[in-house]
């Protein structure tokens, strides 16, 4: 099965500092791929290319065929579902209304949105009577499920997750990390994950793509990552993660 | 008083004395007439000056255009010589009362010229003058009787030898040019100290001795009322100041006619004795009244209670500071969408915005008057209003958008929804709060500033409260600031209503 986004010798430049560079990988079909590196790797950069928030300064994107350029952009974003840190829930509107904010606008019906809605409550395990809350009144674990039940309402094609749990305590993280990966894989949702947590890249994906300063440095399983660093740096940022086990 | 005016004053009371025998068949007659004498029903303009003797003067053109069958309408007390001039030439008005120096000086800035000079000068404009009324209310310099006497002061010349005395001068004279600066020059005079104050305000300071020296028009009634004393002008400085009609040559025949029977009927103490009149029953018609006769003080002036003023006062202002406001969401909530994205554009309108705000007042509707579509109207007033209630608006909408964290502004483009639909659905709600604010202090600012509307004929609660500064009549100034201050309250109160109402409930938790 040929993947469904495409990197070409992608470049980006923020002044004069190097964002990513020359990156060519991508993200098959139907999987979690993780983005894993320290902070300013270039891992959101990728993200933000594909959500065409920012544009490549060399280089090509392909999405099911399809070149990211600004004439396709609009129709590509349909396609696809985005999470953020924190949520990036609108606070003037109840859950229920975020959910059904862009469904609204793209023409759906009021019915076929309430049930698409019920069945994402099942799915994210979001009680149904915290819809008519506003983000504020959220808890933030409560937050990151309606952000993910928004992502997913019109059934995107690949989902977008930017640091999805690091703002979130370690227990609702876990309860979140499992819940997520059982949804994928019911759904057998094609994913790309960024985070900087090597165990949380590990338990959510078999394809990790390990990066540095804007390079990609490495992309296996944990396993051959751990058995066979390339360089240094993978090795380093391998074993910089500390278990329990070892303390 | 000269046997014309006097005799034409008699006519005049002659006539009026025959009319109230048959007031009814008159009114129908004369209602006849006034159809007939003009098919347009747009009734003639007059407009005056703030200060008592050109609102009565311009009463009683009303009533002698009135008794000639003419519809007349007096707008009263507007900004000073150059906002009546222009909206005489502009057709904003048709008639005012003005003096020939200040004609020749500020007008036709030709000091010295003849009477003939001037009349053709203004008729080349379109502008006709009538002989002048009878009397020269020149400018002068007056001072405590007392305090003149203890210092053996006469003359304007006596002055120099005193010049720590305290002068408090209108500022139209500090800036005329037949003012402050060419007399000082002329007699030598340096004094210490020297202020601006109003022209109605200045006669109580000069009475409680706040100030020793200030400008007054010979025909002043205070001259006589607060027992003061006008400088002799030894030196000749100060050119004839005589009353006249201007008026548009476009006015009817019959209408100037009418202006024109009212030259040389008025001397100057008779003059004195109006203004007086006016000052005491601070009612200016009811002075007028008194030049026609006293026989038709029970008809036909009916005064207007002060509960039907104070509506026409409070709608009037409503509808000023309504209408701009409206006008200043309609153009200021897209300029602050515009300036919200910053760069050249962006900065361009916030320091355009700023900079309106900067200019006071009253010298932008004196600027907006002499242009075309302006003039003295209400118009005028709603455009500076409106000017001035732009920048709260615009800055407030570009702040409240700006604002936006950077994560929420990136999901809504990634949601992929258009650019229009992120600013309906998404931008302008978040900045709900910011934009609103704007709008109130849009339009407390409006409520306030409206009361200058008066000085351009624009109505609203500024009339009473200028004619009370003119009459130096505390109640009357505060017949429109009490009102004007409870709108201000009003107006924020129900903003707070609104906060509730519009501001999304998710915002203010």
């Amino acid at each position: 099965m040929n993947a469904l986004v495409h990197f070409r010798a992608v470049s980006k430049l923020f002044g004069n500092d190097v964002a990513v560079s020359d990156v060519n990988f991508e993200i098959p079909r139907g999987q979690i791929t993780a983005l894993i590196g320290p902070s300013g790797c270039g891992k959101s950069t990728i993200l933000r290319l594909i959500v065409g928030l920012i544009a490549p300064d060399t280089g090509e994107i392909k999405f099911d065929g399809e070149a990211i350029a600004p004439g396709t952009i609009m129709k590509i974003r349909r396609r696809l579902g985005y999470v953020i840190q924190d949520g990036g829930l609108f606070p003037h509107l109840t859950a229920r209304r975020n959910l059904a904010l862009q469904s609204t606008l793209f023409g759906k019906n009021r019915d076929e949105i309430e049930k698409r809605i019920v069945e994402l409550c099942a799915l994210t395990k979001f009680p149904s009577n915290g819809l008519d809350r506003y983000p504020l009144e959220l808890s933030g674990g409560q937050r990151q499920r309606v952000s993910l039940m928004r992502a997913l309402m019109l059934s995107p094609e690949l989902l977008l997750l930017d640091e999805p749990f690091a703002a979130l305590d370690p227990l609702v993280r876990v309860n979140l990390q499992r819940d997520l990966k059982e949804i994928c894989a019911q759904l057998q949702q094609t994913v790309l994950v960024v985070t900087h947590d090597l165990p949380e890249a590990a338990f959510l994906a078999d394809d990790i793509v390990l990066l540095n300063q804007g390079h990609i440095v490495q992309r296996g399983s944990i396993a051959d990552l751990r058995a066979r660093p390339t360089n240094e740096f993978a090795r380093q940022f391998i074993n910089a993660q500390r278990s329990l086990v070892t303390l | 008083m000269n046997a014309g005016s006097r005799k034409g004053c008699f006519q005049a009371a002659d006539l009026t004395k025959r009319r109230s025998g048959d007031r009814r068949s008159l009114m129908a007659s004369l209602l006849l007439l006034a159809t007939a004498i003009s098919a347009s029903a747009d009734p003639i303009i007059i407009g005056s000056k703030k200060f008592t003797e050109s609102y009565v003067l311009a009463e009683i053109a009303k009533r002698s255009l009135e008794n000639a069958g003419i519809k007349a309408d007096h707008r009263q007390g507007m900004g000073g010589t150059i906002i009546l001039w222009e909206a005489l030439r502009g057709g904003g008005i048709d008639v005012y009362p003005e003096y020939t120096g200040t004609i020749a000086e500020e007008v036709l800035k030709q000091p010295g010229v003849s009477t003939t000079q001037i009349r053709n000068a203004l008729s080349a404009q379109g502008i006709g003058m009538t002989d002048d009324l009878g009397f020269n209310n020149t400018y002068g310099l007056v001072m405590r009787r007392d305090q003149a006497d203890r210092l053996a002061i006469k003359t304007i010349s006596d002055l120099r030898a005193h010049p720590k005395l305290k002068f408090g001068l209108t500022h139209e004279f500090l800036e005329r040019h037949d003012g402050w600066r060419p007399l000082s020059e002329r007699y030598q005079l340096a004094p210490v100290q020297v202020l601006g104050i109003d022209h109605a305000l200045g006669y109580s300071a000069l009475a409680k001795g706040e100030i020793d020296v200030k400008d007054a028009y010979s025909t002043d009634a205070k001259i006589g009322d607060y027992g003061l004393v006008t400088l002799i002008d030894d030196l000749k400085f100060f050119p004839q100041y005589k009353a006249v009609f201007l008026y548009r040559k476009t006015l009817s025949p019959q209408a100037a006619h009418a202006l024109n029977n009212l030259s040389n009927s008025i001397d100057e103490s008779r003059m004195i004795r109006l203004n007086s009149e006016a000052e005491r029953t601070k009612n200016y018609a009811a002075a007028a009244q008194q030049f026609f006769g006293a026989t038709e003080r029970a008809n036909v002036f009916v005064s207007e209670t002060l509960g039907s003023k104070m509506l026409r006062w409070i709608t009037r202002h409503l509808e000023l500071a309504g209408i701009s406001l409206l006008l200043a969401i309609a153009v200021g909530l897209p300029l602050g969408i515009i300036a919200s994205r910053g760069g050249p554009i962006g900065h361009t309108i916030l320091g355009i915005a700023g900079v309106i705000q900067t200019i006071p007042s009253l010298a932008l509707l004196a600027l907006l008057v002499p242009l075309p579509f302006f003039g003295i109207s209400a118009r005028t007033a709603i455009v500076a209003l409106f000017l001035y209630g732009l920048l709260p608006i615009v800055r407030n909408t570009a702040s409240g958008l700006q604002d936006i964290p950077k994560p929420l502004r990136e999901s809504a483009i990634a949601l992929g929804l258009t650019a229009g639909q992120r600013l309906r659905k998404i931008f302008l709600p978040l900045a709900s709060r910011s934009i609103l604010s704007g709008i109130k202090t849009s339009a407390v600012i409006n409520i306030g500033t409206a009361t200058l509307a008066a000085l351009i004929g624009a109505g609203g609660l500024g009339e009473p409260i200028i004619s009370g500064l003119n009459l130096n009549d505390h109640v009357t100034i505060l017949e429109g600031a009490i009102p004007a201050a409870l709108l201000a309250l009003l107006v924020q109160f129900l903003f707070d209503l609104l906060d509730r109402i519009l501001i999304p409930r998710g915002l203010r938790l």
